[in-house]
């Protein structure tokens, strides 16, 4: 199926991002994509401040921040906490996709991982992606982000983390000995 | 079962859903490139930058090997300009710029130490930015390119043939 266009004028965006020519390259690209609102922190700190004074619909931010991580500040947009919206739709871009930090990026909560360099186009399917399949939230006492299970899959064969999959394996074993 | 193991969904309200339209009969091939040329405006910024990274690139490696790596701020220095080298080059036409700075970085991330075996490997990551930025080589750098990155990876392998033995 091919990809609709939209008319992005009225969302808002908050760019996060440390190093200036970067920032620029971003904004460039989103305010390209139609968005006029778009909103730039050099750090965290700055971020913070501008998400209090107007919340924004989808944020993109820098993973290796100087001064606050990145994975500091999605934790504290996670949180809720100081009339922050937890459910806000976080785009977290990085040059380093090691696995290591993209599951960490993953785990933290965020809703898409870009990898830089950026491209319009890799930035717009992140915001259709956004728009058109919104995940649900999952609270579990260790995280709390988009759910990282993107569609139910029978045969899922990730780490068994809920007391959901531990009553299907119960099942499953109990089917299988009732079979035996 | 662990009160950890507990999971509570909470339904997305999507309110972005509600602020956007979309342009029926539109493709978005077009809107995708106006965003581009809106960031190619800034190539000429990125070539500058660029061309004034390599000398500073070269001035913190070679605090780093006159160091033996013990100078962590120079190392900082270095691998900060080489991530911000991979992660803009290649929006520029400069994938190969990304590449190299893209091996450098995770080579020094992968990296316990970094002493002169070390040194070594980045300083050559280093000299192939030099000739890239001296011969301004766009794209992937056809036979040019495969030459660089074909060096480079061989430098890797015999980087860690020689430590696993």
């Amino acid at each position: 199926m091919s990809m609709k266009t939209y008319a992005l004028e009225a969302i808002s965006v908050l760019v996060v991002e440390d190093n200036r020519f970067m920032r620029s390259i971003l904004v460039n690209v989103i305010k390209g994509l139609g968005v006029t609102h778009v909103v730039e922190a050099r750090d965290g700190q700055e971020a913070l401040e501008e998400l209090r004074n107007t919340a924004a619909d989808i944020i993109v931010m820098d993973w290796e921040l100087e001064g606050m991580a990145g994975s500091k500040l999605l934790q504290t947009v996670r949180s809720g906490k100081r009339g922050l919206n937890p459910l806000t739709p976080v785009i977290v871009v990085s040059a380093n996709t090691i696995a290591r930090n993209v599951l960490q990026a993953r785990d933290t909560g965020m809703t898409e991982f870009l990898a830089k360099p950026v491209s319009a186009a890799a930035i717009y399917a992140r915001i259709v992606s956004i728009i058109e399949h919104p995940r649900r939230f999952v609270r579990t006492g260790s995280y709390f982000g988009p759910d990282r299970r993107r569609r139910f899959e029978p045969g899922y064969l990730g780490p068994k983390r809920r007391a959901d999959d531990r009553s299907m394996d119960d099942a499953t074993d109990i089917d299988v000995k009732k079979q035996a | 079962m662990t009160d950890k193991h507990k999971v509570e969904f909470i339904d997305n309200p999507n309110p972005i859903r509600k602020k956007v339209r979309v342009e029926q009969g539109a493709d978005p091939a077009n809107l995708i490139r106006r965003a581009d040329k809106q960031v190619q405006k800034l190539s000429g910024e990125f070539e500058e930058i660029f061309a004034a990274t390599i000398p500073a690139l070269g001035e913190a490696m070679e605090a780093v090997r006159k160091s033996d790596g013990a100078d962590k701020d120079a190392l900082g220095q270095v691998r900060r300009m080489l991530h911000d080298l991979r992660g803009q080059a290649g929006t520029f036409g400069y994938p190969l710029v990304s590449q190299v700075g893209d091996s450098a970085c995770k080579f020094i991330d992968l990296s316990d130490q970094i002493g002169a075996p070390e040194t070594e490997v980045l300083g050559m990551h280093i000299d192939a930015l030099k000739a890239i930025s001296q011969a301004k080589i766009k794209g992937d750098g056809g036979p040019v390119g495969a030459e660089l990155r074909g060096g480079l990876r061989k430098v890797i392998l015999k980087y860690n043939d020689r430590k696993t033995a």
